[in-house]
């Protein structure tokens, strides 16, 4: 049960740098996500710990030892990456049992590895069968078992689903997960897909240009991030440009230094949001930006505490919820999503309250680069 | 502004049928979207429809009129792959209006057309920029503007979100049919990503070994799917196996083999036919105590996992069955793994399926 530090890593081909000032720590037994949007430096900070990249600066350490310098194949770890390359000739069996033989482990020992792992995937019923007679999900997992058959403790997935079928890949993220945890192993997982990281993983290290921007738990990155880009990427979010106008219980009569209990929001034309989260020091004035969840809003048709009014553009039904879009007399466009099985309730070009609930609003800063840029997925 | 009507449409390969004399009208100005598993004949179609290749029977009509053998040029067809196949050393610019210089328009009218659609694609600020210097986001945008360029009315996209980022792919499905919409065109839209279809489309079509076998909105897709594939395949959904034993209210009743009676939706099936019945997980209910008597069964959860907006449960029943549970996460907090829970089905949303032929496992299969 590795535990894996990287210490102030950096990694620059040429002009550009593929990943900056990287520090991680991940504990022994723990399933870690690196998370980020195309050329956001993930997959280069796993070859980097993997030994395949050398890093220009920094080190890596696997249980406390530097392996800085020391090849990939003397730093015992399994790497599943997008598409495994099975041995075509090789049934599924002597696939996975591959590694034991080569290692030259006692064939008991080999065997008892090998039937364990592929019942894991559970693949052990297609043992006899050769690469082309499985479906793409298959011999991704026949890949998976092969890898865990090596033996390593530390498993290295190089986006594993991101060529299989919408449908499959739910699937086996499940079984991924359930079989790094079986065998207390500890996984590092790189993925573009903020769905499929929120639910395999422990924690989540989302970067972008090559920085780490957070590291939590899923459940505390979607629901409290701790800043804008992170809100965007990791669901869909709507924001908010305003100021701090002033504090409800003052009422205006004297300059606050921070957002107390209850504070208010202008917003663009001068409406007002309530906000009850005292989210760092804010003075009256300040430029913010409120981040809300689609499914924190609701609409009706009346007048209700808190709202802002609009006009439906669009709904989309999405099952057991509908989906809004709304522009409000903000000039701001949200989505608003409800669960609500009658969806002929709202129409589109229906003029709208939406409910800001104080509670469920997140205050940020106003980027000093500006909202747009610090959204931007590409 | 084109309908386009099919009718008897098949396509073998080998001793493979691809596309099974299918029949299909697509409206004026609908965004229709093809979905069904690996193999089932979605790309065929879009290829039979652009000309690319020659069906073996049956008739293709773009408003009222047959095509033929007409070639793809003719078609009035934009095709757009999930590789877009940029070419490399052009500009954006140059790779939009490949199409009008190729076809020897006059420069102002190509000047005019080219920057209308980059703009619509917002990618008029990169125009300089070569496709090596471009995000994959931006590359399937100018790829998407090329095809625009054709002047084609008919818009086929295969898979045309698939090679980009999760995160992004929910921006651009919204802002790709806004802009299908704003053009007036008709767009056949092939994906095998249930969630991509029920937020683009104004119909979808459920395609399975090279037949239709479900044809509706996304509404009446997942509210009243007509196989247990297409239950299972929009939204995901927990099965029962039995007999039908009897009718009640309007509701059904099926038991199964351990005697346990399920109240249903209502179904034509006859009394003593063998059935299947599913309830999508969105719809499984988790509570603390057995409030509703009926339907409600006892399990301890399993496995829990949080999506963001939703949580999944699997629960295993004392009977020893697995059931799974999509909730909202406000109320994800009450369950935890290990905990004691009761699961209830409504009757209105547990929907009766005749037994299918080949069994149910074999029915749910994506290959």
């Amino acid at each position: 049960m590795p535990e894996i530090e990287l210490r102030n890593i950096s990694k620059r081909f040429g002009k550009v740098t593929a990943a900056a000032g990287i520090n991680l720590k991940i504990k022994s037994g723990e399933y870690v996500t690196v998370l980020g949007p195309s050329g956001c430096g993930k997959t280069t900070l796993v070859k980097i710990l993997s030994g395949i990249w050398e890093p220009t600066e920094g080190d890596c350490f696997i249980d406390g030892k530097k392996v800085t310098g020391i090849p990939t194949y003397e730093r015992d770890l399994g790497y599943i990456f997008q598409n495994i390359a099975l041995f075509p000739h090789m049934t599924v069996w002597q696939n996975a049992n591959y590694a034991p033989i080569v290692k030259d482990w006692d064939m008991e020992k080999a065997e008892k590895e090998t039937t364990e792992s592929l019942e894991l995937v559970r693949a052990l019923q297609r043992k006899g069968f050769k690469p082309f007679e499985l479906s793409g999900g298959e011999k991704q997992k026949v890949g998976i078992a092969r890898a865990l058959c090596a033996g390593s403790k530390l498993l290295i997935l190089d986006e594993p689903l991101s060529a299989l079928d919408a449908r499959v890949r739910l699937d086996l993220r499940y079984e991924i997960k359930r079989l790094v945890k079986r065998k207390g192993l500890t996984a590092i997982h790189v993925t573009h897909d903020q769905e499929e990281a929120m639910s395999t993983s422990d924690r989540i290290v989302l970067m972008r240009a090559g920085r780490i921007v957070e590291v939590d738990t899923p459940e505390n990155l979607y629901n409290r991030p701790k800043n804008l880009f992170t809100a965007n990427f990791i669901g869909e979010a709507n924001f908010i440009e305003g100021s701090v106008a002033n504090n409800v219980k003052s009422a205006g009569s004297e300059p606050l230094t921070c957002l107390s209990d209850e504070s208010v929001i202008e917003t663009r034309h001068r409406h007002r949001l309530v906000i009850k989260n005292p989210g760092g020091a804010f003075k009256v004035g300040d430029g913010v930006v409120i981040m809300v969840r689609p499914e924190n809003l609701s609409i009706s048709h009346r007048e209700k505490d808190f709202s802002l009014e609009g006009r439906i553009l669009d709904k989309i039904f999405m099952g057991s919820y509908m989906r809004y879009r709304v522009k409000l007399i903000t000039d701001d466009t949200v989505l608003v999503e409800v669960p609500e099985a009658d969806d002929k309730i709202f129409n589109i070009g229906d003029k709208v309250n939406v409910k800001f609930r104080p509670k469920k609003l997140l205050v940020y800063p106003q980027p000093s680069e500006g909202l747009k840029e610090v959204l931007r997925l590409e | 502004m084109p309908e386009i009507l099919m009718k008897g449409l098949t396509k073998k390969f080998g001793g493979l049928t691809a596309i099974d004399s299918l029949d299909l009208h697509v409206k004026d100005g609908e965004y229709l979207t093809i979905l069904g598993p690996t193999g089932a004949g979605k790309t065929t179609l879009l290829r039979l429809i652009a000309g690319l290749t020659a069906q073996d029977s049956g008739e293709i009509s773009v408003n009222g009129k047959p095509l033929g053998s007409m070639p793809p040029e003719e078609r009035q067809v934009a095709f757009l792959s999930q590789t877009y196949s940029l070419f490399p050393h052009m500009d954006v610019w140059k790779n939009t209006v490949f199409g009008p210089v190729a076809r020897g328009w006059e420069k102002k009218k190509v000047d005019v057309i080219g920057r209308e659609m980059l703009e619509m694609v917002h990618l008029y600020e990169r125009k300089d920029a070569k496709p090596g210097e471009l995000s994959g986001g931006m590359q399937q945008r100018n790829a998407l503007a090329r095809a625009l360029c054709a002047d084609a009315k008919i818009l086929l996209l295969d898979e045309p979100l698939r090679a980009l980022d999760a995160r992004l792919r929910l921006d651009l499905r919204y802002e790709l049919r806004k802009l299908v919409k704003d053009m007036g065109m008709t767009a056949i839209h092939v994906t095998h990503d249930q969630e991509e279809a029920l937020t683009i489309s104004d119909r979808i079509i459920m395609l399975k070994a090279g037949k239709i076998i479900q044809s509706g909105t996304p509404q009446e897709m997942f509210n009243r799917p007509v196989s247990p594939f297409i239950h299972h395949f929009i939204g995901e959904a927990n099965f029962i196996s039995g007999r039908m034993t009897g009718y009640n209210d309007g509701h059904g009743i099926l038991t199964d083999e351990l005697g346990t009676a399920y109240r249903t939706a209502g179904s034509q099936l006859e009394v003593g036919s063998k059935a299947v019945a599913g309830i999508k997980t969105e719809f499984t209910v988790l509570e603390k105590e057995d409030k509703q008597g009926v339907n409600t069964f006892s399990g301890i959860v399993e496995r829990k996992l949080f999506l963001g907006r939703f949580t999944d449960f699997e629960v295993i029943l004392k009977e020893g069955a697995i059931v799974h549970a999509r909730l909202p996460s406000s109320v994800a907090h009450k369950f935890g793994e290990g905990d004691a829970v009761f699961v209830h089905y409504s009757p209105e949303r547990l929907i009766v399926f005749p037994e299918p032929e080949k069994g149910l496992k074999s029915e749910l299969e994506m290959v």
